[in-house]
């Protein structure tokens, strides 16, 4: 159980880093936003609070010095600084390594300790403390090493709305300590929604009133999600000159619990308002309760509502707290949901089968029930497939942190801007997306983007920028980095293309055509290999990674403006749209989001194209790749042939095939460790009839004939 | 600073409070609402002008009107609330859906919604 909760904690403390991160990133352009400042004291508070309940005491420690200092700024008793958001990024990676850990530096960590220690002003960085071993033994009359503050456990857990019975009497000189009584009620108010009721039954007749003693007394019900030790807080100064009783009356955890809460004769027994037989004695009577309190002088007016407003506070905490639970989320591994789809991915199939089934068979009853499973299965699919997309910002949040941290390391004042982080995708293509994403950015900031001298020279503004979006586009998404750097050397990349060996010194391209060269593999025209990028073994990666999500890259560029690579993926990897074309008596699909059109080839054609593979469509000359040649069938072809008209990157390719046979819901299955290998085709689905498809890989097909063409 | 202007009618005397009335200027209400209350049979006080007022003058009000009770004269508003008054009774807990037990039956209590809305 408690390995159980362990668990959560780390997930959850994960997302709080991650939050945290971008709050302090957020931090840095804005230092005197107070909300944020708020908001990571927040986060380090949560981490702490609950990483000590939970047993992570070494993540408890060391969040508390951070939270200390955090809880000085927020107090305007500390000023956040460039090199405070950098110490609070470097702790935020400490805990982030206590959580999971792996790669612990235990050095780094006294380090950043002793650094927050000393931003406290007036205190001076505790000693180190020797990590003595545990046999150590001191003597009885030795002094015990001084233990760093542990953090206390709070009880109810400092992130619950944990609803609180306050009951307050100050002392009624309180105001000679300086303190106004005002102020206490309105700092407790700050901690959550409230309901106060002051007691007036001690303020005496005016002749007797003495002005400056405070005779009121109050019952407060709090509900607050700060602990009972920010309630405690509120009174810290005059913890001697006050009577408080702070009672728990919803732990704010239990979504059982009944939402109608106690009745009043239950509540003012519970407070003490009301003795057990008095209760009972004015039960007995007809008449409604509030009504019979007050009749029977046993309890004041006052405490009857006091006891009202709790009741009212605490069932609507409840209410709330039900529908919470009912419309949040619920935490499902990530494996279960591709179990999920792989299921549905299935069903699709065999739904499939059945329409194709019952449509042979007249039978209209079967063909009824068959519309209504392709119906329900459509919905199942869209459905399922909409719970593994996550927005893209998840990422793009990352790679401000690069970004940071990248041009700190290479002196160069760039910013991040984004947009789309709500654009949807995929969490498998998501995940897969990361590493290009993060080698392109790179690239963008260690190539494209100059210095600021260099940059001042150009007559630029001294700070880069790098723009990130990503947009949906039919059943793609396209995503685009563009940075407004140097651009892309067109002719160093021609020179270092010849020079490779990539393309002949005379050969005559376009500047796509020479852009695309980065793409080969060890191309690199960065002079110097720094760690950030320039080895040459990043782009044709990108590349391949992206060809493998079944997208597509481009480059485009100007000389001193900045480039663009844009990045088109498909929404998911589990099902896609394709075209259904025959080879040879076999079944292919191709992705339909990259055919334009099908047109058809005749002999008469071919033979006008004598012997090239070039057909004339409006009078436009397109390229063709016979799919028979391609496959080795042995059948004869029929006498009209189609091309499948294709747009890879820019450019139309046509596939030829006996048949095209129509639109289908390709759920797509791997090849299988066998058939890893095989190039042009990138997987396979299965048909209505039970018969397999494969999926071409056009991109491969297109390269590889034009390499056999070159 | 507080200004208490004083208008008197008959027997009526109308206590009109101006600006922040709190501790620092608590002596200075309760002399006012104590003479007021000995002198006059029928005390009003207006709380339109006031721009702060914490609890302390709260409790002299509550103890003013529980007082007019018990020496048999009345003590009641005149116009309506300052924002700040309103505020000010919703903060420090006094406001009441329904009177103090102390008030007898047919007394509006200071605090009741129906008094400090309707005056």
């Amino acid at each position: 159980m408690l390995d159980q909760q362990k668990e959560i904690f780390r997930e959850e403390a994960a997302e709080l880093l991650s939050d945290l991160e971008d709050s302090l990133l957020e931090l840095e352009e804005s230092p005197e936003d107070m909300d944020l400042v708020a908001k990571v004291f927040r986060s380090m508070h949560t981490i702490k609070g609950s990483g000590a309940m939970f047993g992570f005491d070494d993540i408890a420690a060391f969040t508390h010095e951070v939270e200390t200092v955090y809880d000085l700024v927020r107090n305007g008793e500390v000023p956040v600084t460039k090199e405070l958001v950098s110490k609070s990024l470097a702790a935020r990676d400490h805990i982030s390594s206590l959580l999971s850990g792996e790669d612990i530096d235990e050095a780094r960590g006294e380090e950043l300790v002793t650094a927050f220690q000393q931003m406290v002003p007036g205190q001076q960085p505790a000693a180190p403390v020797e990590t003595a071993p545990e046999d150590l033994g001191y003597g009885l009359f030795d002094d015990a090493p001084v233990e760093p503050p542990a953090p206390v456990a709070e009880a109810p857990s400092a992130n619950a709305d944990a609803t609180y019975r306050i009951s307050l009497k100050l002392d009624r000189h309180i105001i000679n300590t300086g303190t106004r009584p005002d102020g206490l009620l309105r700092e407790l108010a700050e901690l959550g929604p409230h309901q106060m009721v002051a007691h007036t039954g001690d303020i005496p007749s005016l002749d007797q009133l003495a002005p400056e003693e405070c005779y009121l007394h109050w019952d407060i019900i709090l509900t607050t999600d700060q602990g009972l030790n920010a309630i405690k807080d509120v009174f810290i100064f005059v913890e001697d000159d006050i009577e408080l009783k702070i009672d728990v009356i919803d732990d704010g955890e239990d979504p059982d619990a009944d939402v109608d809460y106690m009745r009043i004769g239950e509540i003012l027994l519970a407070r003490g308002d009301i003795t057990q037989q008095e209760l009972d004695e004015i039960l007995g009577q007809n008449k409604p309760i509030g009504q019979k309190l007050i009749d029977s002088n046993v309890v004041p007016q006052e405490k009857i509502e006091s006891a009202l407003k709790e009741q009212e506070m605490v069932r609507a905490a409840r209410t709330q707290r039900k529908a919470q639970e009912t419309a949040t989320s619920v935490r499902v591994p990530a494996e279960r949901l591709d179990y999920l789809v792989d299921m549905v991915g299935e069903l699709v199939t065999v739904q499939a089968r059945l329409s194709q089934a019952a449509g042979m068979r007249e039978d209209s009853e079967l063909v009824a029930i068959a519309e209504e499973v392709e119906r329900l299965t459509a919905e199942l699919r869209d459905n399922s497939l909409s719970m593994r997309m996550l927005p893209i910002g998840t990422t793009f949040s990352k790679f401000k942190r690069l970004v940071r941290d990248l041009s700190n390391e290479l002196g160069k004042d760039i910013e991040l801007k984004t947009s789309g982080a709500e654009t949807e995708l995929d969490k498998t293509v998501i995940e897969k997306l990361n590493d290009p994403m993060v080698h392109l950015i790179r690239n963008s900031l260690d190539h494209g983007i100059e210095a600021p001298d260099v940059r001042a020279a150009a007559g630029k503004q001294a700070t880069g920028t790098v723009l990130l979006t990503a947009a949906h586009s039919g059943d793609s998404v396209e995503i685009t980095i563009q940075d407004d750097g140097k651009g892309l050397d067109r002719d160093a990349i021609f020179e270092k293309g010849v020079e490779k060996g990539l393309i002949s010194a005379d050969a005559k391209l376009s500047d796509t055509e020479i852009y695309n060269l980065i793409f080969a593999p060890g191309f690199s025209t960065a002079k110097v290999v720094s760690n950030v990028s320039g080895r040459g073994v990043g782009m044709d990666v990108v590349k391949r990674s992206i060809d493998s999500l079944r997208g597509s890259i481009s480059i485009d560029s100007q000389q001193g403006v900045g480039s663009t690579i844009s990045i088109r993926i498909p929404l998911t990897l589990a099902i896609v749209e394709s075209l259904l074309v025959s080879v040879d008596n076999e079944s292919y699909a191709l992705p339909l989001s990259i055919v334009e059109e099908c047109v058809e080839l005749t002999r008469q054609d071919i033979a006008n194209a004598h012997g090239r593979h070039l057909v004339n469509v409006r009078d436009q000359i397109v390229p063709y790749i016979p799919l028979r040649q391609e496959f080795e069938a042995i059948s004869e072809p029929p006498d009209v042939e189609q091309v499948v008209i294709t747009n890879l990157n820019g450019n139309r390719v046509g596939f030829v095939v006996d048949q095209v046979v129509g639109q289908h819901q390709s759920v797509i299955k791997t090849l299988g460790r066998m058939c890893k290998d095989v190039k042009g085709l990138s997987g396979a689905t299965i048909l209505g009839d039970g018969t397999v498809a494969l999926i071409l890989d056009v991109n491969h097909l297109a390269k590889k004939v034009e390499q056999e063409a070159a | 600073m507080l200004n208490i202007q004083q208008d008197v009618e008959q027997d009526r005397l109308l206590l009109k409070l101006e600006g922040d009335a709190t501790i620092e200027t608590a002596s200075q209400l309760h002399q006012a609402l104590l003479e007021g209350l000995q002198n006059y049979k029928d005390v009003q006080i207006d709380c339109s002008a006031i721009e702060s007022i914490d609890l302390y003058a709260l409790q002299m009000l509550c103890s003013a009107h529980r007082s007019s009770v018990a020496w048999e004269k009345s003590f009641t508003y005149s116009g309506i609330l300052s924002p700040a008054a309103v505020s000010a009774i919703a903060t420090s807990g006094l406001k009441r859906d329904h009177g103090c037990s102390l008030c007898p039956d047919g007394v509006c209590c200071m605090w009741a919604v129906s008094c400090t809305s309707s005056s």
